[in-house]
């Protein structure tokens, strides 16, 4: 079906009228955008609009509830103030009338940043506080001082990112106050309630499409800060936008699971019984959302064990954090371990 | 990408003229170019398409080895019969570079020219010295695991990528070119400069000239010849270290060695001190470990590819002991 163009993909529907978006990204982590000069850029051939901080409505932050079903991949709206988070992170959408003018108008467009320095570096992470405990049963330190073999190892997973065949991309289309998003997702429900909160507007007026995904891995879970610029410019232009997040962006923009450091220690009777297991797990999270990885959710049901701890340090950092793929697998290989000792 | 004027001579004297203006640049198979151009990296204001000229031919010279048309694709030229026999350390760099689909539009002139994958090259957001001298090189403090550990200078790092030059660096190739003050020729030990002060000064072609044809020596019947390359995928990427070797037998004694590396190199490295290792050496790994301790000698690594020299080394050896071995 997808070879003869009979199951399309989101960003695949040609709308009467439709305009193309094309993003600008931050390329600096962390600061302030000083100014942004689309002068140039305004006069190209086709060129539309140039949205940014400075010139377009205000959105919502949502509930930003994942039990609520209003979950945002990034709950700060794009737009939402002159403030830079990470390097990647939309400061501005060129719209035009075809794809290549936007393109070629957006590489027009000239920010000017304050810079911070961003702290990136893993090696010197320690956390301020202590940690807190996810999860605990039983007395964890002294049953882990005093089983007849022990086990204590410390892994690192790396930064990953979704690459999914398919990109992030959206089309908005409004007839009169309603708005029509074909989008690429795999929770239309939650997008549309995200749509509803950040757009200010009444859910029974938002339609979101998306019958085909070609793949998602998680990062299509949630919605990303272009289905709100393609919603924003459709609606400053009166006419249908479709917004491409190419492939460079889909390292910066929407999400990825972070590094992680995980400690986990074993402690086991003689007969390979497993009296205590503690996993900590140390990660990165997002200057904008305070999200942590999942990676000790299994621990704690997989093994028969009397004890156990989850602690996790709370550490505000950099980066851009999503995905809640865990990472349990860890917890197995150690298991293996301690029974050949 | 900058808008651009567009055309495409018959002739070679036409294409000369047409990329002497200032801006204009040629376009053959494109898989640099075109990749360049959607980065703004290149901005090229008009191009000169070179793919109806009549250079796409391979034949043989009559005082031996083979002319190529610069117009000849890279697979075109892997696939030949005459270039599997003579050379198959040529057709063995070809096969290992790219994808099939590239290697259909590449040519033979457009493989020599191609350019640096250094990401801060190739990313507009960063300062340059290659693309804009005095700007400043941020491989050399950054993250540099691609980058050169051979002819290095404090202005720029950037590895040459290819392999079907570090195979023809090997062969002793000729290259041919034409242009407003005549035709020459360039042995391609001579053809690429290293980056010194002026990292975005790669090669002798003038304004101008056209790369009209490549010529390899015959080699002697008694010679034998190999490409070995190592990265991180098995395929469609780019070499962290490579060899190609020549070894002119002497029943089991090696006559003569032509040997280059690359993936190591600001350009592909021909090693005369391994060469000299190797001539009148005997088939032996402690010959070949020599001839490799030899070629990386002053071998200067940056934070993130140390391993390239104890990999190169390796690559190196192996590559001796692979082609030693075979009939």
């Amino acid at each position: 079906m997808k070879v003869t163009g009979a199951a399309k993909y989101g960003v695949e529907y040609a709308l009467e009228n439709m305009a193309w978006g094309v993003g600008v990204g931050s390329t600096i982590g962390s600061g302030k955008i000083v100014s942004i000069d689309s002068s140039e850029a305004d006069k190209m051939p086709g060129v539309l609009a140039i949205l940014h901080h400075g010139n377009t409505q205000k959105l919502y932050r949502p509930a930003n509830s994942f039990e609520e079903n209003s979950r945002p991949g990034e709950s700060r709206p794009p737009f939402e103030d002159d403030q830079v988070y990470y390097y990647g992170q939309f400061v501005a959408l060129v719209v035009a009338d075809t794809f290549e003018r936007a393109q070629a108008a957006a590489f027009r467009v000239i920010v000017k940043y304050d810079a911070r320095k961003p702290d990136v570096s893993t090696d010197e992470l320690t956390p301020k506080d202590p940690p807190s405990i996810k999860y605990e049963r039983g007395d964890v330190d002294s049953a882990l001082g005093g089983g007849a073999a022990k086990l204590d190892v410390t892994y690192t997973t790396p930064v990953e990112t979704h690459n999914p065949m398919e990109m992030h991309a959206t089309i908005a289309s409004w007839t009169k106050d309603k708005l029509t998003l074909y989008e690429t997702s795999q929770g239309v429900v939650n997008h549309r309630n995200c749509a509803a909160e950040i757009l200010a507007i009444p859910l029974e007026s938002i339609e979101v499409i998306s019958r085909f995904i070609g793949s998602g891995f998680g990062s299509k879970l949630f919605p990303w800060p272009h289905s709100w610029m393609a919603a924003l410019a459709s609606k400053q232009l009166g006419r249908p936008v479709k917004v491409s997040v190419p492939r460079t962006m889909m390292f910066t923009t929407v999400g990825h699971r972070p590094f992680t450091r995980q400690r986990i220690q074993l402690a086991a009777d003689t007969n390979g019984k497993l009296t205590a297991f503690q996993h900590e797990i140390f990660q990165p999270t997002s200057m904008v959302d305070d999200y942590v990885e999942n990676c000790a959710q299994v621990t704690s049901m997989l093994y028969s064990c009397p004890t156990a701890g989850c602690p996790v340090p709370d550490s505000q950092e950099y980066w851009h954090s999503h995905s809640d793929a865990w990472t349990g697998p860890h917890a197995l290989a150690f298991r293996d371990r301690i029974v050949v000792g | 990408m900058e808008p651009f004027q567009y055309t495409k001579p018959a002739t070679v004297n036409d294409a000369m003229t047409s990329v002497a203006a200032s801006g204009a640049k040629f376009v053959a198979g494109g898989t640099t170019l075109i990749d360049l151009m959607k980065l703004n990296v290149e901005r090229p204001t008009a191009l000169v398409d070179i793919n109806i000229l009549p250079l796409d031919r391979i034949e043989p010279q009559a005082e031996g080895g083979l002319k190529i048309g610069a117009m000849v694709r890279n697979s075109d030229l892997a696939h030949d019969s005459r270039v599997q026999q003579m050379y198959p350390v040529l057709s063995e760099a070809l096969l290992s570079g790219a994808s099939p689909q590239l290697r259909n539009m590449a040519t033979t002139g457009g493989n020599l020219l191609q350019r640096t994958r250094c990401y801060y090259f190739r990313d507009t957001n960063y300062a340059c010295n290659k693309r804009e001298p005095g700007s400043g090189c941020p491989a050399i403090d950054g993250y540099n695991r691609m980058h050169a550990i051979l002819g290095t200078s404090e202005h720029c790092i950037a590895t040459h990528p290819s392999d079907m030059d570090v195979a023809m660096m090997a062969l002793g190739a000729t290259i041919h070119l034409n242009g407003s003050a005549g035709e020459r020729s360039v042995p391609i030990t001579e053809f690429y400069l290293l980056p010194g002060n002026t990292p975005d000064r790669e090669n002798v072609v003038r304004k101008g000239e056209i790369i009209t044809h490549v010529t390899l020596p015959a080699l002697p019947a008694t010679a034998k010849s190999h490409y070995l390359k190592r990265r991180d995928r098995a395929s469609y990427e780019f070499a962290l270290a490579s060899a190609a070797v020549i070894l002119d037998m002497n029943g089991n004694k090696i006559r003569k060695a032509q040997i280059a590396l690359g993936g190591v190199g600001t350009r592909p490295w021909r090693s005369p001190d391994a060469e000299r290792e190797l001539a009148g050496g005997d088939v032996s790994e402690r010959t070949f470990r020599k001839a490799a301790e030899a070629a990386l000698h002053g071998a200067k690594p940056y934070r993130n590819n140390g391993f390239k020299v104890e990999l190169a080394k390796r690559t190196l050896v192996r590559a001796l002991q692979t082609v030693t071995a075979s009939a």
